[in-house]
């Protein structure tokens, strides 16, 4: 893998060839799971259910999303 | 934010390639198989904008890159959404179970870290389909240099103060700097 980038405001050489090397990769786990939006969607319908995800203090009319208002939980350090 | 946000909610926008994902757009794609069917129209909503992006995403074969800040903060929501699954399951019996008062899940996490340990493999499975929807996830070490040439410290506090931004949209943003690249997709226009 080429060396990191010192500085540049636009895409470094460094980049593209990540940029590059990850496109490979997306093929090669593409050819691996087919679909990917469907391979992840699988995976979280085996692992998740909504029920158990939702905030204990969320309501479907609360303008927040839920998964927002976890992320803000954070930022009080209560996690 | 002081970078090129592009909102989704406009028909149409036009998603350079590459851009930095944020953190929302990731979780609601993880979570929209979950809430098919179901009456929850706001988080419908955005779930179908995060859908529609991925599918854009790889229909042109683009690359959406993830910076170690929004990587952190996926795997730390694949992680509560880890405890609050078991928590969901178990509940009844928990405080039986583990001789102390569980009162949430602040004290479950600490009270059993065997979850987290037996998560490890969920985690890659996760990751590597992360990547198959066309993310890149860039380490620490791939970004470049901060071109303004302040520290670190004071580049965060400049980005934090005068745009009013949150620590982590700032540190966000910094990344995205950092790899040269200004436009950031977000279910948050802010």
């Amino acid at each position: 893998m080429a060396s990191p980038p010192t500085a540049s405001p636009t895409h470094s050489a460094w980049l593209e060839q990540r940029l590059r090397e990850h496109k490979e990769e997306v093929a090669r786990l593409r050819e691996e799971f087919g679909d990917p939006a469907e391979a992840l969607a699988q995976f979280m319908r085996e692992r998740f259910d909504i029920e158990a995800l939702l905030p204990d203090d969320w309501s479907p009319d609360d303008p927040r999303a839920p998964w927002e208002m976890m992320m803000e939980d954070d930022d009080s350090g209560a996690w | 934010m002081p970078g090129n946000v592009i909102d989704l909610s406009i028909p149409g926008a036009r998603i350079p390639d590459p851009i930095i994902v944020d953190a929302n757009l990731i979780v609601e794609f993880l979570v929209a198989p979950l809430i098919e069917g179901r009456a929850l129209p706001r988080t419908a909503k955005n779930a179908r904008r995060a859908d529609q992006f991925f599918s854009e995403l790889h229909a042109r074969n683009g690359t959406g890159l993830v910076t170690p800040t929004v990587f952190n903060e996926v795997i730390h929501v694949a992680i509560k959404f880890t405890y609050k699954q078991v928590w969901f399951e178990v509940r009844t019996g928990i405080l039986d179970e583990y001789r102390r008062p569980i009162r949430d899940l602040t004290d479950f996490y600490k009270v059993d870290a065997s979850i987290l340990r037996n998560f490890e493999g969920d985690l890659t499975r996760l990751r590597l389909r992360l990547v198959a929807n066309g993310l890149l996830l860039v380490a620490p070490e791939g970004l470049g240099a901060i071109a303004s040439g302040r520290t670190y410290d004071d580049e965060l506090v400049h980005l934090i103060c005068p745009y009013g931004l949150a620590s982590n949209d700032a540190l966000m943003l910094l990344e995205a700097r950092r790899l040269g690249v200004y436009d950031v997709v977000s279910l948050d226009a802010d």
